[in-house]
């Protein structure tokens, strides 16, 4: 019949189409020579000049594999270990003033076309982008550069035109930074804004090999003198990784999959749910920065409740401090990140140095801090919260969730506030306000309502977090609604458009107690009228002498200087006074690794590099991995 | 004027207004909403590194020169539409420098490549298979397949993207889930390319074709069985004419201009397809207008459902 025999044809063809399974999955490069990491679907694949307008925030291996400067800060690291010269033979050594930078670089260096790296590239990359308005770093050097000398092949010397006890952080890495431009390249080019830069020329251990010009994937293989690169001069035997492939590996759910098939080493970041399924479905080929339970590695960011403090009535501090005691965090914990937070009283995240440096000195100070509600003083702080969290969770996890309350503070914070409504009652009658039935009304009589706003579907965690907040402040008598901000979320902080938010206004160098990073743009100098676009950071638009007094302090002493560390405690604990924006947690990422092929990922225990792709200093990592001898032969 | 230029003339004025309506919208949307290019930038490089105040301001009016942005709206209108005219949109804002022209023209061979395969397919299955199911409409196996087909009909393209796959990518791992061919494999005619094309492109197709093949086989099926019970069908067949005779002539003669009608309309509905499952649309200022590859490719990656955004993805693979 005809039918069938239509059918028959049918299947004949799908049958020749099917033999897959077979295929090696990247053409021609053995798999256990390969790291594959996830990177993004880039839309113009054929461009590397890192030193364009957006240039510098490439994650598809360019800047974290090829580029270098002068230092690192480890971001998960702590005290001297977490810092690391690169290119740079010593620290930076600065005048009396300020005013003065003097570099030593170190010997040896070349570039992957055989050209030496030397002083002069260093002034280069200065001296061009000053000429040049619009690329990366040309802002910031304009700022700051009087002039450039180079004494010697390996001395550089910047005057600045005022003093800056920071200046050396523009060529420090924490996420990325001032990378140092090949001047032999540059100079022979006419535009250095049109100019792609392809193939680019590495100045670390990797160097392009081939890429897709849709912008799916992009290899890097090792040079074959990768010891005359900074983070070769630092190594004994060379990189067993040959082959760094950053791919784009689709959404959540796809990423899941391919880390289970694997055919994805290194994860960004997953929701929680996928984090769980890898968990327990693949268990004995994975590792996490938690051997368990949470899982999750913290970015030294702070997802926080933002108030716009140009909005009445979250001038007021203690109506902020009010909405802070309405907060039952365990439920935001759970809600937001099935539990798997780590919570953060004070307003620097909790990762890195900053546990030494603030978290643990300062716990006692926490829990003696008093709040005066008008009618009489309260302790808010709650030190047990990792302990509470922990027989959340424990029904789901098990033996996964220790006992001992200072591991647990490890995974879950070390405290955070009580939820007292009763004291955030009192707080809002001493600020004016009155209720009537269940809901609050404003000192005018209007009743008080909260927009908050979340970025949505790109960080589910937080908009899930934002979702449980309002509950609990409508459930207390103050409607709060959900706004969700999607793409226009990050120019509607800038612009001061919104009254209350989850989103960060804090992020630290995470390795360094130094709080310069994001407090230098806390100046009041630098607050914009309502409607102004504020600058980067500060996004609360908060103003305080004392937080001023601060800042100029901590200008004017060196980023090692004891100093340092007291003028961070004098922020934070400014900062509980005033509850300018209510700190929630670290930024949680499920990062897994796939160690069918590659074992020795970084993790709590031995946190000697970041762990998501993105973070250029995941170049550590990569040459410190080690070949699984249990892998599948090559095929 | 005659019935026919009168109605070209018609047409043509329609033509003319739908793409002068489209491309002022696109300009308007674009200009009003927030996003802001410069801004955008300014928070990509601000992002990750300590941020001087001072800074931030002396980039922002360095990017707003480099990009163009000064001038009235009415001006950026004009020259918008000189750059429409003209063809050359200048430099991607999202992805400055590189001209636009060359975004859109690496990611339209996917493209096209992608719907005219899904086209095609769902197109000849869709016909063929209403047409039998028009024509044998005691067959069990047509009746069983046209149950399953109107059943995926009005399922949303990115659930049966998500999943074929689970099933293909996953519980039974026979096909690439990623990427438009075989990473670090050199394009060109050659067999392994071909194949490894076809083996990435079939999850993507395939969500488009069981998406679509729905509204071919219900038009072609109502098409055949009303002409089946006309008077000559009946008298061939109680003349005892072979049914495939039959079958073809009534398919192909008779159906098939109905059928041929469509497929100008389809591709529009794939994209409203992907249109309807929240294409993120992450329009830059200006961007839709200035910078419609990638527009034209989250619509398109919406077509095949989120989950397969990715299987458009591939181009040539270039070496060094």
């Amino acid at each position: 019949m005809l039918f069938k025999k239509l059918a028959a044809a049918a299947l004949a063809i799908a049958a020749m189409a099917m033999p897959v399974a077979a295929q090696d999955f990247i053409a021609g490069i053995p798999r256990n020579e390969a790291l594959i990491i996830q990177g993004p679907a880039a839309q113009n694949a054929e461009w590397f000049n890192l030193w364009a307008p957006g240039g510098g925030a490439s994650t598809n291996g360019n800047q974290q594999l090829t580029a270098d400067t002068l230092w690192w800060i480890n971001p998960e690291g702590t005290g001297d270990a977490a810092w690391t010269n690169a290119l740079a033979a010593d620290k930076p050594v600065y005048n009396d003033d300020f005013t003065q930078m003097t570099v030593t670089l170190k010997e040896g260096i070349f570039w992957s076309d055989g050209v030496e790296f030397t002083a002069d590239d260093v002034k280069y990359t200065v001296d061009t982008q000053i000429a040049h308005p619009g690329m990366g770093w040309s802002a910031p050097f304009t700022v700051n550069v009087e002039s450039v000398e180079v004494p010697d092949r390996n001395t550089v010397v910047f005057n600045l035109k005022a003093p800056n006890s920071r200046f050396h952080t523009l060529f420090t890495v924490r996420w990325n930074a001032a990378w140092i431009m090949p001047k032999h390249v540059f100079e022979t080019v006419d535009d250095p804004l049109t100019y792609a830069a392809n193939p680019p020329v590495s100045l670390s251990a990797y160097v392009l090999h081939s890429y897709d010009t849709a912008g799916n994937w992009v290899i890097w293989k090792l040079r074959d003198d990768w010891q005359r690169t900074s983070i070769g001069q630092g190594l004994t035997e060379a990189p067993q990784v040959k082959y760094v492939v950053y791919r784009n590996a689709g959404n959540p759910d796809a990423r899941v999959i391919e880390q289970m098939n694997h055919n994805l080493d290194v994860i960004n970041d997953i929701a929680p749910e996928g984090m769980f399924t890898i968990a327990r479905d693949a268990a004995d080929s994975t590792a996490y920065w938690f051997p368990g339970f949470p899982f999750a590695h913290p970015d030294p960011t702070l997802p926080s409740v933002l108030f716009n403090h140009q909005v009445e009535p979250f001038n007021n501090k203690d109506v902020r401090w009010a909405l802070a005691l309405l907060i039952d965090i365990r439920s935001v914990a759970m809600g937001s990140y099935r539990g798997a937070a780590n919570l953060a009283a004070l307003s620097t995240p909790p990762t890195g140095s900053a546990i030494t440096d603030y978290y643990q000195p300062m716990q006692e100070w926490l829990a003696n801090y008093e709040v005066n509600t008008g009618t009489r003083t309260i302790k808010p702080y709650d030190s047990t919260t990792a302990e509470q969290i922990a027989a959340l969770v424990k029904p789901q996890w098990g033996d996964q969730i220790p006992s001992d309350p200072t591991q647990l503070k490890a995974m879950f914070g070390e405290g955070w506030w009580k939820t007292d409504a009763a004291a955030a009652a009192e707080l809002l009658q001493k600020a004016g306000f009155t209720k009537s039935g269940n809901q609050w009304l404003k000192p005018d009589g209007t009743p008080f309502t909260i927009k908050l706003m979340v970025e949505g579907d790109a960080i589910p965690t937080l908009a899930r977090a934002g979702t449980i907040i309002a509950q609990q402040w409508s459930m207390e008598g103050i409607q709060t609604t959900v706004d969700v901000a999607g793409p226009t979320n990050g120019q509607r902080l800038g612009g001061g458009d919104y009254e209350a938010a989850v989103y960060w206004t804090v992020e630290t160098w995470g390795g360094h107690p130094d709080l310069s990073f994001f407090l230098e743009s806390y100046h009041s100098d630098f607050i914009k009228p309502a409607g102004e676009i504020q600058p980067p950071r500060n996004l609360t638009r908060w103003q305080d002498e004392r937080l001023d007094q601060i800042i100029e302090a901590n200008r004017t002493v060196g980023f090692d200087d004891p100093k340092v560390v007291e003028l961070g405690m004098d922020y934070l604990k400014l900062a509980v006074e005033e509850m300018p924006f209510i700190p929630l947690m670290a930024y949680n990422k499920f990062a897994p690794f796939d160690t069918t092929y590659w074992t020795g990922y970084p993790s709590a225990a031995n946190p000697y590099a970041a762990s998501g792709p993105n973070w250029s200093n995941l170049r550590y990592m990569i040459v410190a991995l080690e070949a699984n001898p249990s892998a599948p032969a090559a095929q | 004027m005659d019935g026919f230029a009168k109605y070209l003339v018609r047409r043509f004025f329609q033509f003319f207004l739908v793409i002068f309506l489209g491309v002022s919208l696109a300009f308007l949307i674009t200009n009003l909403s927030p996003v802001d290019p410069v801004e955008q930038s300014v928070s990509l490089m601000t992002s990750f590194g300590a941020t001087d105040p001072r800074s931030v301001e002396l980039m922002r009016s360095a990017l707003e020169e480099l990009y163009g942005l000064q001038g009235t709206m009415l001006d950026q209108y004009i020259s918008f539409w000189g750059r429409v005219l003209r063809g050359d949109f200048g430099p991607s804002l999202s992805a400055f420098p590189t001209p636009v022209m060359s975004l859109i023209m690496g990611a339209l061979p996917w493209t096209i490549g992608l719907l005219t395969l899904a086209l095609v397919i769902t197109w000849t299955l869709g016909n063929l298979l209403g047409a039998l199911a028009g024509y044998y409409r005691s067959n069990v196996l047509l009746k069983l397949s046209g149950a399953a087909v109107m059943a995926l009909h009005p399922v949303p393209a990115y659930i049966i993207g998500l999943v074929l796959l689970l099933a293909f990518g996953f519980i039974w791992p026979v096909l690439p889930i990623s990427g438009g061919a075989q990473m670090n494999l050199q394009p060109g005619f050659t067999f392994e390319y071909i194949r490894s094309l076809i083996l990435h492109g079939t999850l993507p197709a395939l969500t488009l074709v069981l998406v679509g093949i729905g509204s071919w086989f219900i038009s072609m099926r109502s098409l055949v069985s009303n002409i089946v019970t006309d008077d000559h069908v009946v008298y061939a067949e109680l003349g005892g004419v072979n049914s495939s005779k039959i079958f073809f002539p009534i398919c192909g003669a008779q159906c098939a201009p109905a059928a041929v009608d469509g497929p100008g309309a389809e591709p529009w509905q794939c994209v409203r397809r992907g249109r309807d499952h929240r294409v993120p649309v992450q329009l830059s200022r200006r961007r839709a207008a200035a910078d419609p590859g990638h527009l034209s490719r989250r619509l398109f990656a919406g077509a095949g459902g989120d989950d397969h955004v990715d299987h458009l993805g591939g181009g040539r693979c270039v070496h060094h």
